[in-house]
């Protein structure tokens, strides 16, 4: 049974409190250094201190939403439950945009590495292992699900193999940087015109999602019925590729590769207020964000005596296992 | 003038399910008429799917054109048509229905309305018609195939509007006897409305007994066409299908008296 759209609201409105809840937890929870090394502290932050927490709690919030988005505009624009900016490669494919303009800034002194202007290379990036991935995934009938997803894992070996010849090229000094940030990280002091760009990139993903929800519900359907319903196809899957990618690429720019948030945000999305889209787009943004705000939480006391944990390390970690889940409860089936 | 009746037109049209691919059927003159049912019978591979979408405006013919003629005198051909106007002209239920998985069955039918002016005492008619009341609340994914095949139907019976062309290919396929009688007497309302439908069926008795007109497809030619009663005769049966499937056919299906 389909649940009414009053439950299904206020499923969406519980998804919100979480994440709020989970931002107000992170705000009063943080690492002090005491005698005894560090300890975590549950109290109103000083004045100095705040400005580092909200700062944090803005990423973690804007990049899982970015990454919930664009996870399930991947997942309706090729009707593939599998479907992620990580799964895809496109996470991968960002990264070594980026990786490639910092060895570029170092080596040349092109400066596309940093603030706003890293969202090109990495947007680039992006973009093209999507492409790679949909070619070799295109099949007569249209985009196997099960190709898209090997050839996603291919896809992102390969870049995986270039990344690490791009840090073998790198000066000594500037290694250290490329490896903390590939593991992923929650900038307290993130860069503001980057921030802002994700966020309105999210805010306007999310009304035009919902402006357009019902022609994502018709994509779903076959080719041939969702375009004798009226939807005309091509225009929509690009701007549903480029919304997708542009949204990764931030996400990327802004914590690096951050893995399972944009496969799993959907899912939760789904399970909580359905499959239409008018509440779904919504959904997998709060529930992206949702995620990273606990993720950032529950890293906190995680320290192995080199620091933190990298919040990319807790969500494969923790989404890997839960990935699992879902394909063994069935909760992939009824796609394609 | 509104339009209460649209007649299909192909004139010496060629098709071809992909731009590469080789042409399936060639040179085919044929009209199917507003008010009547006209089903597309040939054997496997023939070409019945790849027509059907050509005549939806979704496959550009290899030469030819297919037209639709309004009864305000106006022709337009389907692929030159915007994807809202090409909605309210033609509804398509493809072969393989696809129902994406956590849609309601009431929310499934109304996709059908999209592109069209918002109508939901419509969509509940298209849902009543298919006796699908019951199931309106159920997820689709939960259906069996023939109980999914029923709300294809009604999804296109919900994008129809009065006047147009409905095109089904294998609408019963999935249906049993009692859901087959319902679907049939539900489409042949829709015809007795002024719509025009073109429908392929694969099992000659119940094609023999739905249509009113028979379009007989038989390797790359459409062989005959016409009412029912003059096209689907045992001779030019068993030389498209062969005796031995004639025989089997009014033996399994009790229809034998249908192909004299």
């Amino acid at each position: 049974m389909v649940r009414p759209y009053r439950r299904r609201l206020a499923a969406l409105a519980m998804l919100l409190a979480i994440a709020v809840f989970a931002a107000g937890l992170r705000f009063l929870i943080g690492r002090e250094w005491g005698e005894s090394g560090w300890r975590i502290e549950f109290a109103w932050p000083a004045e100095g201190i705040a400005g580092f927490r909200i700062g944090a709690i803005s990423v973690a919030a804007t990049v899982g939403a970015a990454l919930g988005l664009s996870g399930l505009l991947l997942q309706t624009l090729l009707r593939n439950p599998l479907a992620s900016p990580f799964v895809l490669g496109l996470s991968s494919g960002a990264t070594l945009g980026l990786a490639i303009a910092m060895l570029a800034s170092v080596v040349v002194g092109l400066g596309f590495a940093e603030g706003l202007g890293s969202i090109v290379p990495a947007f680039a990036g992006a973009i093209a292992t999507l492409g790679v991935v949909s070619l070799a995934g295109r099949r007569r009938e249209g985009l196997d699900p099960l190709t898209l997803v090997l050839a996603g894992v291919v896809i992102s070996s390969l870049c995986g193999a270039l990344l690490m010849l791009v840090n073998h090229l790198l000066p000594p000094g500037a290694r250290g940087d490329l490896v903390a940030w590939t593991m992923g990280r929650i900038d307290e002091q993130p860069e503001i015109p980057l921030l802002s760009a994700t966020a309105v990139g999210c805010i306007a993903g999310i009304g035009l999602g919902m402006a357009g929800a019902t022609r994502l519900d018709v994509a779903l359907l076959g080719e041939d019925e969702a375009r004798s319903i009226g939807v005309p196809l091509g225009a929509l899957r690009w701007s549903m590729l480029l919304g997708a990618g542009l949204l990764a690429a931030c996400a990327v720019a802004l914590a690096g590769p951050i893995a399972f948030v944009g496969l799993v945000a959907p899912h939760l999305g789904r399970i909580l207020v359905g499959s239409g889209h008018r509440l779904l787009v919504p959904a997998s943004a709060v529930a992206g964000a949702a995620l990273l705000l606990v993720a950032d939480l529950a890293r906190q006391p995680i320290d192995f005596g080199a620091g933190r944990l990298p919040i990319g390390v807790l969500t494969a970690l923790v989404g890997g296992p839960v990935f699992l889940l879902l394909l063994r409860r069935g909760r992939l089936e009824g796609w394609s | 003038m509104v339009v209460t009746g649209t007649r299909v037109i192909l004139s010496q049209a060629s098709f071809a399910p992909t731009p590469r691919s080789e042409t399936v059927l060639e040179g085919v003159d044929a009209k199917a008429e507003p008010g009547r049912i006209t089903v597309v019978v040939g054997a496997n591979a023939v070409g019945k799917t790849t027509m059907l979408r050509s005549v939806a405006g979704l496959l550009r013919l290899r030469s030819g054109r297919i037209v639709l003629e309004g009864d305000d005198g106006v022709s337009v051909e389907a692929h030159r048509l915007p994807p809202r106007a090409r909605a309210a002209r033609i509804a398509l239920l493809s072969q393989r229905v696809r129902l994406p998985a956590g849609f309601g069955v009431e929310e499934s039918v109304g996709m059908g309305r999209h592109a069209l002016p918002r109508n939901p005492r419509r969509v509940r008619d298209a849902i009543e018609r298919f006796a699908l009341g019951d199931l309106r609340f159920r997820s689709v994914e939960t259906l069996s195939v023939g109980q999914q095949q029923r709300v294809g139907l009604a999804r296109t019976l919900a994008q129809h509007e009065p006047g147009g062309v409905m095109l089904l290919d294998e609408p019963f396929a999935a249906l049993d006897l009692r859901e087959t009688a319902r679907a049939v007497a539900v489409l042949r309302g829709v015809a007795a409305a002024g719509g025009t439908v073109l429908a392929s069926v694969h099992d000659l008795g119940l094609a023999a007994r739905f249509g009113n007109d028979v379009w007989l497809l038989d390797r790359g030619r459409l062989v005959a066409a016409g009412e029912v009663a003059e096209v689907l005769n045992r001779p030019r049966l068993e030389e498209v299908f062969g005796s031995e499937a004639i025989a089997l056919a009014g033996l399994a299906g009790g229809v034998s008296e249908a192909f004299e």
